[in-house]
């Protein structure tokens, strides 16, 4: 295989690797690894040491793929789409792992007031925060002992409002954090 | 964790802050800016480099241009820092001396 065949081989298996991305940043990358081999075969390297360097077209086209993939999810700001994302990183370091399940818990929390705020005005007397002697109950529970007082009445719905957006507020914080943190280390 | 993963972790986190450096001075294109880091002793592969500069352009701390050089065969994609990436590199820079005057000193078991 000549050089310039062993050249176009690669750029052709990398823009192919590259299908998820728009044509144009395609175009681009490809065109400036083509102008990367020619400079260093101008230094007298051979195609295939050139080729060394770079990595597999494949494995080189993952970081720009994975750069892509965050900077999308982080622009267009949907919090299911961020989600998605930022699980095909589990495994990938503590520090993915354990935000990704920090940012689902918070999620839930807040899903959890959320779901208080609606159940209170269906179940006035099974929604709400008793206390007494050996009762301590916020949320939907069973009926509590005649003995238990409910404080809040139905102030529960603003303040349950309030955590739950809170808790998303944290956790869409906390997500885009890691997205940035995990996107630094593609 | 084993030397030669903390090392790759070292020089991972301080790729981004060594283009930016390099791009500093004037412009320049994707092999100069290897060469440069290399010529220094540092080290950054091809495969680290040239994603890292699509994610720097795509966050606006650099921007690019074809360029046909004189002499050249083939057009060169040069970058340059913008004014964002000026910012954010002056903001890294104080932040790596900070960070490096301290763990010198711990290492060398230096009074505060």
């Amino acid at each position: 295989m000549t050089p310039e065949a062993f050249r176009d081989h690669y750029l052709r298996r990398l823009r192919w690797a590259l299908q998820p991305l728009p044509e144009e940043d395609r175009g681009e990358i490809v065109a400036e690894t083509r102008s990367h081999f020619l400079d260093r075969e101008a230094q007298r390297v051979a195609v295939e040491a050139i080729a060394t360097e770079l990595g597999e077209p494949e494995v080189y086209a993952r970081g720009f793929l994975e750069n892509y993939e965050i900077s999308t999810a982080l622009a267009g700001g949907s919090v299911p789409r961020m989600l998605a994302t930022a699980s095909r990183w589990l495994g990938r370091g503590v520090v993915a792992s354990l935000g990704f399940f920090l940012v689902l818990l918070l999620y839930l929390v807040a899903g959890s007031w959320g779901l208080v705020a609606l159940l209170k005005p269906v179940f006035p007397d099974r929604v709400g925060f008793w206390t007494g002697e050996h009762v301590l109950a916020i949320g939907f529970v069973d009926p509590p002992s005649t003995e238990a007082v409910e404080h809040l009445g139905y102030w529960l719905i603003p303040l349950a409002l309030a955590v739950a957006l809170l808790t998303w507020w944290l956790g869409t914080v906390l997500l885009r954090w890691l997205l940035r943190h995990l996107r630094a280390r593609a | 964790m084993d030397l030669g993963s903390w090392r790759s972790q070292l020089r991972k986190g301080a790729a981004e802050l060594a283009v930016l450096a390099v791009l500093s001075r004037r412009q320049r294109y994707g092999l100069e800016i290897l060469q440069e880091i290399v010529e220094k002793g540092l080290e950054i592969t091809e495969g680290t480099l040239y994603p890292l500069l699509n994610r720097l352009q795509r966050d606006a701390k650099i921007t690019a241009q074809w360029v046909e050089d004189e002499g050249a065969s083939h057009p060169r994609k040069y970058y340059r820092l913008t004014q964002e990436g000026t910012a954010f590199l002056q903001a890294m820079s104080g932040e790596w001396a900070t960070f490096s005057t301290g763990l010198s000193r711990l290492i060398k078991g230096d009074a505060p």
